[in-house]
């Protein structure tokens, strides 16, 4: 061992000392209650729907939780939405990836590429790109097949100018990428007087980017980029005591650098804006993004990309639900969103109507999910 | 985050009376270094306490598919360094205001000493994958096999990232880079 390494080891102990044994708390498990298993599940529902067919009143174990949202089913219901995407890709972050079947929710492939922290989808169903952050950003491509197989995984070159990318999205054709980078954090600690948020679009084709910059300090943390490829939606905050909450659309074809010259989209005055991530409707004229209700509840509201249509509001989080989103993605149809958080793991949101798809209990862990 | 020792098959009866018993003495042996290395890598007690809580919990609900209990230990460990992973990463992206933990309190920072809290800061400015490895090996004390079962990536990459983060470390402490 060498002087570092003796130096470390020794500084590593007395930081574990000031955390003093008698300090650690007691384990607080949960109160125990009937655990149904999986397979008796579908038996039970089958049981209910028979008897509820055969005009009997089905009256379930006290055990049973009670508190199910009543617009939550377990099964896509027949004839209310259009068919979704067959296959969507997800991740526990920072998981790997795995592809998964709609219908079934059955894991068909999983990826080698380890570390994921963000995913995106062109919107064909086929080509996705995934983001890792394993002390350095790497940007990958994804093809799956008919099948569900994965075709292709391909490092794509992005260089990124400088910052921390905190999100990205794809162009319909995949040929572009739009990166948010937040400027003036060191080492994972924000710095408020000097932060800058910056979008960068990069063209796979050429190799080359474009960079915005903010003229003034706050955050950008969202981003979403309307199939044609000529506008990118991104959240704006600023901090402090005149607080401002925007979703800004910026067209990638100004020369103007400055990310501010951009247009107001959203601003908070209907709904307050809350940090999460955004999607374009597959047609472009709207876009979804998480906000905030008069209440304080957190929200996934469909707003108008043009001044006109009142913002619709597509569901409400769960109560007591994390108010972090980790996903939001329309499919071709634009009637199934793909959406993580609010307390849903990986869910199918069509006409009202939530699908869950992932079965994951930890909450509070961020997903990555595209489809 | 899903642990390679998961298995689909349902859990029996018998395991779920029997997780309380388990994972409470798991808890009572471990949870100590395990909150220390929490401490280490998310700057807090009071956030270290609740990564290494959720760990457990998580270890609590998912004991009757465990298909190989002998490693519990390995797989809350590895739960613990991802609870500190999306903490640390949920800071970075909603900052509200300086974050500055009590590691660097005024009663810790007479009990750590500055030339220490040096090594911790250019540890601290290391990326996370290179900082968890260091951990891993010098606190945790865990060999190369256990580390990269942790981590979950390769021997070999436990290997190079730890000798990269050890040279990056020195070049620190010793030319004062950043």
């Amino acid at each position: 061992m060498n002087a570092i390494e003796e130096r470390l080891k020794d500084s590593l102990g007395a930081v574990a000392e000031t955390f003093p044994a008698e300090a650690v708390p007691d384990l607080r498990l949960p109160a125990r209650r009937l655990a149904l298993s999986r397979r008796l599940v579908p038996l039970i529902a089958a049981g209910a729907v028979a008897a509820a067919t055969a005009g009997v009143a089905v009256a379930l174990p006290d055990a049973t939780p009670r508190h199910r949202t009543p617009q939550v089913t377990a099964v896509p219901p027949l004839g209310q939405a259009a068919i979704p995407p067959r296959y969507y890709l997800a991740a526990v972050v920072p998981d790997r990836i795995a592809v998964y079947e709609t219908a079934t929710r059955r894991k068909v492939a999983r990826t080698s590429i380890g570390g994921v922290t963000r995913l995106a989808g062109t919107g064909d169903g086929r080509t996705f790109f995934a983001m890792t952050d394993q002390g350095a950003h790497r940007f990958y491509r994804i093809r799956i097949t008919d099948k569900g197989k994965v075709a292709e995984t391909t490092p794509v070159p992005v260089k990124v100018e400088s910052g921390s990318v905190v999100a990205f999205a794809a162009s319909g054709d995949g040929t572009k990428l739009a990166l948010v980078l937040q400027l003036g954090v060191t080492n994972g600690t924000p710095k408020p007087d000097t932060m800058r948020g910056a979008v960068e679009v990069a063209d796979l084709t050429t190799g080359t980017t474009a960079t915005w910059r903010s003229s003034a300090q706050g955050l950008v943390q969202s981003v979403a980029m309307d199939p044609t490829g000529r506008t990118v939606a991104f959240d704006w905050q600023t901090l402090g005591r005149d607080h401002v909450s925007q979703i800004r659309a910026l067209d990638v074809t100004s020369k103007n650098t400055d990310l501010l010259a951009s247009r107001i989209m959203v601003r908070t005055a209907t709904f307050g804006a809350v940090s999460g991530p955004l999607a374009f409707s597959p047609d472009g004229r709207s876009i979804a993004a998480i906000g905030q209700s008069e209440k304080g509840g957190v929200q996934i509201v469909r707003y108008p990309v043009t001044p006109g249509p009142r913002p619709r509001v597509l569901l409400s989080a769960r109560p007591g639900g994390a108010a972090e989103f980790g996903a939001l993605a329309f499919d071709p149809t634009g009637t199934n969103l793909l959406f993580e958080g609010g307390g849903y793991p990986v869910s199918r949101l069509a006409n009202g109507t939530v699908t869950l798809l992932g079965d994951r209990k930890d909450a509070d862990v961020e997903s990555a999910a595209a489809w | 985050m899903k642990a390679e020792a998961v298995t689909h098959a349902a859990p029996r009866a018998r395991d779920v009376a029997d997780a309380d018993t388990a994972v409470t003495a798991l808890y009572r042996g471990h949870a100590l270094g395990l909150m220390r290395l929490a401490l280490i890598m998310v700057g807090d007690r009071p956030t270290a306490e609740d990564v290494v809580q959720d760990a457990f919990l998580g270890l609590h609900r998912r004991w009757g598919h465990l298909r190989d209990r002998e490693n519990a230990l390995a797989y809350v460990r590895s739960t613990v360094l991802n609870n500190c992973r999306s903490v640390l990463r949920r800071r970075r992206l909603t900052p509200r205001g300086r974050h500055e933990p009590p590691v660097w309190s005024a009663e810790a920072a007479a009990l750590v000493g500055e030339e220490r809290r040096e090594v911790i800061r250019a540890l601290q400015s290391l990326p996370a994958r290179q900082r968890e490895a260091l951990v891993l090996r010098y606190f945790c004390e865990l060999t190369e096999e256990e580390i990269a079962r942790t981590m979950r990536v390769s021997r070999g990459t436990v290997k190079s990232t730890t000798s990269r983060a050890i040279s990056a470390l020195g070049r620190i402490l010793e030319g004062g880079e950043r």
